[in-house]
């Protein structure tokens, strides 16, 4: 009896993926490694310490892109023309298939690279301290930003997802022309629903009434508009990838 | 084992490729599926492994549906396909990552198999011809001892002694549990192996019976007399030409004038079948 989720096949199909682009993540990580080492030892060069900011604000910028960089690898033989008819009949589910995909790129990136990172740190921390003196801050590397870090990460890295199986050429620029598209199409609704609400109340005028109504929407409508963001980039964006991806027709 | 009823599927903007077909597919059978290039072969092949969804009609495999892409319709089944790319790794490599798929995959199987094609686990696909890449799919696709295999037009890039070894090794591995479907324009490379025709012409079904069948009711030969009632004769053939069996001695099938014949003359052809079915 073939079960209808199983973690086997799952398991089973990251350890393929994992093989099948080795080389790109043995790149990408060696990349990511090196730039966040320059990264580091430069912030260290003006005030002789590598503080959390600086450290996070590194560690962030190269987990996003090295983790998009990744979830674009990851559907390369799904738009192969000769290799996908072999890629769609390995007996898998698409539920299996997305799962091990987002467990790989997301879960399993967030991992290694966190490993990588902290790694790397200490290196440009121990590197800063015995080259020119700076501060051996090893508490630079532990900050809560680390985790707001990986939630903003989690929330966008399906948008990766999406393009790379959704767009067959030029998968990482279409993404972010989709991308664009999304913010000013958000941005203009905003500003829409902010005239429509707000028409009768003169707030176009630029004067103080604008600011405190600016600000009083921003007060009462933040949560709701995060919430909304997060909904619509995170398990959206994923639930339709899935359904990409049950819908796809070699 | 599989079964297809008034399935119909069409590419966008374009006229019926399949249209109400069905068919039956029982275990114990090697099935040669010929038809003429574009006749549809491919795109049967392709929904009855998930690759393509039909339009409308059914499929199932074993008495469950395997119209969508399901694990369990994926587990019972392997596709050899025309034109391939295999996945730029060592064979050892590629039998490791794919064959842990299969719950019945014979990791012995496939090295045999791999020996016996003049592989070795170490060899790089990458840097395999296509002929060789065609072999290291057949051998996995046999090890996955799944019991469908579809093979479509599996000797296409198979030099002659590649041919042989092919049919030879086909012929070893059909057991009353596995049905096969071969997909081919190329009959005579089927030759001895298939033991039941279905042929695709415009979009159906014209052709669907055993050879053992097609041996009980048609001869195949130079006939004699010129009162005997040919149903088609080729003068490529060197004369030969099929005839109602009748009283005449039962003669080896010729798939190919066989296949010419029911291009042109199903009709008749299914008539004499149907009427000796009703006997």
């Amino acid at each position: 009896m073939t079960k209808g989720f199983d973690i086997h096949r799952v398991i089973n199909h990251i350890k393929r993926d994992v093989v099948l682009v080795k080389s790109t993540i043995g790149t990408t990580l060696l990349v990511s490694a090196g730039l966040l080492f320059m990264l580091c030892v430069l912030a260290q060069l003006w005030d002789k310490k590598l503080d959390s900011d600086e450290f996070m604000g590194a560690f962030s910028l190269i987990y996003f892109i090295s983790g998009s960089v990744l979830s674009f690898s990851f559907f390369r033989e799904a738009h192969h023309a000769k290799a996908n008819s072999l890629y769609f009949t390995l007996p898998i589910s698409s539920f299996e298939r997305i799962s091990a995909v987002w467990l790989a790129t997301a879960v399993l990136h967030t991992f290694v690279f966190s490993i990588m990172g902290i790694l790397v740190g200490c290196m440009s921390i121990f590197f800063g301290s015995l080259f020119f003196g700076a501060d051996f801050t090893l508490s630079a590397l532990f900050s809560m930003g680390y985790w707001q870090a990986v939630a903003v990460y989690l929330t966008i890295q399906p948008v990766s997802l999406f393009g790379a199986l959704t767009f067959k050429s030029n998968r990482i620029g279409k993404t972010l022309l989709f991308i664009v598209l999304t913010v000013l199409g958000f941005a203009l609704f905003n500003i829409m629903t902010y005239g429509l609400l707000n028409y009768g109340y003169d707030v176009f005028d630029g004067g103080p009434l604008r600011n405190q109504a600016m600000e009083k929407t921003e007060s009462d409508l933040s949560i709701l508009g995060k919430s909304l963001f997060v909904i619509i980039s995170g398990p959206i964006l994923l639930i339709v990838t899935y359904f990409k991806l049950v819908e796809r027709e070699v | 084992m599989i079964s297809i009823k008034s399935l119909y599927y069409h590419y966008p903007k374009s006229s019926m490729v399949l249209n109400d077909i069905s068919a039956n597919f029982e275990r114990g059978n090697i099935y040669g599926l010929f038809g003429k290039n574009g006749e549809g072969k491919s795109t049967l092949l392709k929904i009855m492994s998930g690759l393509l969804y039909a339009k409308s009609g059914e499929y199932t495999v074993d008495h469950k549906s395997g119209l969508h892409r399901n694990a369990r319709t994926l587990q019972r089944l392997f596709l050899v396909p025309e034109d391939f790319e295999l996945s730029a790794v060592t064979i050892a490599t590629y039998q490791k990552i794919n064959g842990r798929f299969y719950p019945n995959f014979s990791k012995k199987q496939f090295y045999d198999l791999i020996a016996e094609f003049k592989l070795a686990p170490q060899h790089h696909i990458a840097r395999l011809s296509f002929g060789q890449k065609k072999k290291v799919l057949i051998a996995f696709g046999i090890a996955t001892n799944t019991p469908i295999l579809l093979m479509d037009e599996p000797t296409n890039g198979l030099d002659i002694p590649s041919k042989s070894q092919f049919r030879k090794i086909m012929a070893s591995i059909a057991d009353e549990n596995k049905c096969i479907i071969i997909s081919t324009h190329q009959v005579r490379d089927l030759h001895s192996l298939i033991n039941h025709i279905l042929v695709l012409d415009e979009a159906k079904v014209v052709f669907d019976a055993s050879l053992a069948k097609v041996s009980t009711e048609f001869w195949f030969g130079k006939p004699k007399s010129t009162e005997d009632s040919i149903i088609y004769t080729e003068a490529g053939f060197g004369g030969k030409s099929i005839l109602p069996r009748g009283n005449k001695e039962e003669t080896e099938v010729d798939l190919e004038l066989l296949f010419s014949a029911v291009l042109t003359q199903n009709t008749v052809i299914n008539t004499i079948l149907k009427t000796n079915d009703h006997d």
